[in-house]
């Protein structure tokens, strides 16, 4: 076939035409419904950031927005320099995270079906509470990657401590240092020192034998073993202080009312509602910022349950006294016909505490 | 202020400014990186059907570019080309592993894809017939192509890159990837002449 046979055959078209109609192909429904869902499983198992590779690890059930500049600051805050790996424990060294920072060290140990788990620090406040766990693979089984999961929190109170986030880090193929933050509701934790309880549930490994070759695309090579671990120990919460201000701001038909703020030393969590968010404004990422007596505690991580908001700021503050500031911009774009356009929406609550 | 300015998002991004913006995030919020997926996805299956012999594989190693991605967003900076680019290098790499070690003799693009509906009409369904086997014809005559005179072909008319992500993509200066580009389709032009 020539050229002008190939071209006369058709309507005309230009050979980069007819190059782009020879690979514009969709991906077949299934396969593409098996590719995401492949994809959605990598990213439920995240291990993202650090000098290796980091995860972030999040509850099910509860939309979280990250702003990148307040998890750079995080994970500054909870970067592990490896004193020890292949089968001994790690030890950790901060760069500056509150939490960790100022947490309680602990150095409790199990193991479990060769998965040596230890406990290395807890710090609790008003707001949250963090824990920081090492496992190691003593055996050595090949795993491409070992971590935590299903660890949970409970000191006894009416409250709960429910996970918030997490980052881990893949010191080695044989083991993970991860850092989990949990929060408390309803309401706010009581200080004073008490008894904690950490529960593992289980080691999640990444088995790299039954990869690419023979395995469907929908295969996830990680795998969730059973150990079942509990950790006990004494801890201080630190106290912190509470706000109510009730106030709202209005924009183009949507109203956000800051219910309450709680200050802690590490963070602070501010808590409101929304009306007026259509459903696809509620996918849409929304950018929480809060500053207090002039200083910018930066963005916050937000998470929303139907209506409801609640922001924890990259740090805290000691004393609440002086103005504070939030303020809530629509970072959401647009996409139509190809072209990316950012909505620019802003709210403003300002207010002071004693 | 420290972070992220506000002032950003004042809709002067481009697209590969809004990909870098989203790809930062993406270092630690797994709805950006589902951003990333869904922005992208469907023209890197583009580039790895045109590198493999099957949809499955395609998809398969679709999966495999984006859970590399994943795993390797944290040590992501920005350069030539951008995200884009960064996302089919390493598809790229993930079509020459996994060319390496199936060990695949036959051309990738004896299987290429084909139209999923038939239209009823007898000279309909003729015309397309006809038009599938150009397609393929096309599609042979690139395989047929220098490696880096096909991957050029390919990033830009299967992945849709332009000069600049395809440049970053081979690691070449964007001059020079036009020059490839334009050497290929004179190349796949050249092929026609010598059939005719």
């Amino acid at each position: 076939m020539t050229m002008d046979e190939y071209l006369a055959g058709g309507i005309g078209e230009d050979l980069e035409f007819l190059l782009a109609r020879a690979y514009a192909v969709d991906i077949p429904a299934d396969l593409g419904a098996r590719l995401d869902g492949r994809v959605s499983r990598a990213v439920g198992h995240w291990r993202p950031l650090t000098s290796t590779s980091a995860r972030l690890i999040r509850p099910s059930g509860r939309r979280l927005v990250l702003i990148p500049v307040l998890v750079l600051v995080l994970l500054a805050a909870v970067v592990v320099t490896v004193i020890g790996n292949g089968g001994t424990a790690a030890s950790y060294e901060s760069q500056g995270g509150y939490t960790w920072e100022h947490a309680e060290q602990l150095g409790l140990s199990q193991t479990v079906n060769g998965y040596k788990l230890t406990l290395e620090r807890a710090y609790a406040d008003a707001n949250q509470m963090m824990v920081a766990i090492t496992v190691v693979d003593t055996q050595n089984r090949g795993w491409h990657q070992v971590d935590v999961r299903g660890v949970s929190v409970s000191d006894g109170s009416e409250g709960e401590w429910s996970m918030n986030t997490g980052f881990s880090d893949p010191v080695s193929v044989t083991s993970t240092a991860t850092l989990f933050l949990f929060d408390y509701s309803p309401g706010v934790a009581a200080a004073g020192r008490r008894a904690f309880k950490v529960t593992v549930s289980s080691v999640s490994v990444d088995n790299p034998v039954s990869g690419l070759s023979g395995a469907g695309p929908g295969w996830d090579p990680w795998h969730d073993v059973a150990v079942n671990v509990s950790f006990a120990f004494d801890l201080t919460v630190v106290g912190g202080s509470e706000a109510t201000p009730r106030l709202s701001a209005e924009y183009n038909g949507v109203t956000f009312t800051l219910d309450r703020i709680v200050t802690a030393p590490s963070t602070v969590r501010v808590e409101l509602h929304v009306v007026g968010l259509t459903t696809s404004d509620a996918d849409r990422p929304l950018v929480f910022w809060v500053s207090h007596a002039g200083k910018d505690l930066g963005p916050g991580v937000s998470m929303s349950q139907g209506s409801r908001w609640t922001v924890y700021t990259q740090t805290g503050v000691d004393d609440p006294a002086g103005d504070w500031t939030v303020t809530i911009a629509d970072a959401a774009e647009e996409i139509a016909s190809g072209v990316v356009v950012p909505t620019g929406r802003t709210w403003t609550l300002q207010f002071s505490m004693p | 202020m420290t972070g992220i300015d506000l002032a950003e998002f004042d809709g002067s991004l481009g697209a590969e400014d809004r990909d870098e913006e989203i790809a930062a995030a993406a270092r630690t919020d797994s709805n950006a990186f589902a951003l990333l997926y869904r922005r992208h996805h469907l023209s890197v299956f583009r580039f790895l059907r045109a590198r493999t012999a099957s949809e499955d594989e395609a998809a398969e190693l679709t999966a495999v570019v984006f859970e590399r991605a994943l795993a390797a967003i944290g040590r992501y900076r920005p350069r030539g080309g951008g995200v884009i680019a960064w996302l089919f290098t390493i598809a790229r790499n993930a079509a020459v592993d996994a060319e390496r070690s199936r060990r695949r003799r036959r051309p990738v693009v004896a299987a290429a894809s084909e139209p999923r509906t038939e239209p009823q009409d007898p000279r309909l369904l003729e015309d397309s017939v006809l038009d599938r086997e150009r397609m393929a014809d096309l599609r042979a005559r690139v395989d047929r192509l220098p490696a880096v005179q096909r991957d050029a072909i390919v990033l830009r008319y299967a992945g849709g890159l332009t000069a600049r992500e395809m440049a970053g993509t081979l690691g070449k200066s964007e001059a020079a990837t036009q020059k490839l580009l334009s050497r290929a389709l004179a190349a796949l032009r050249e092929s026609y002449r010598d059939d005719g």
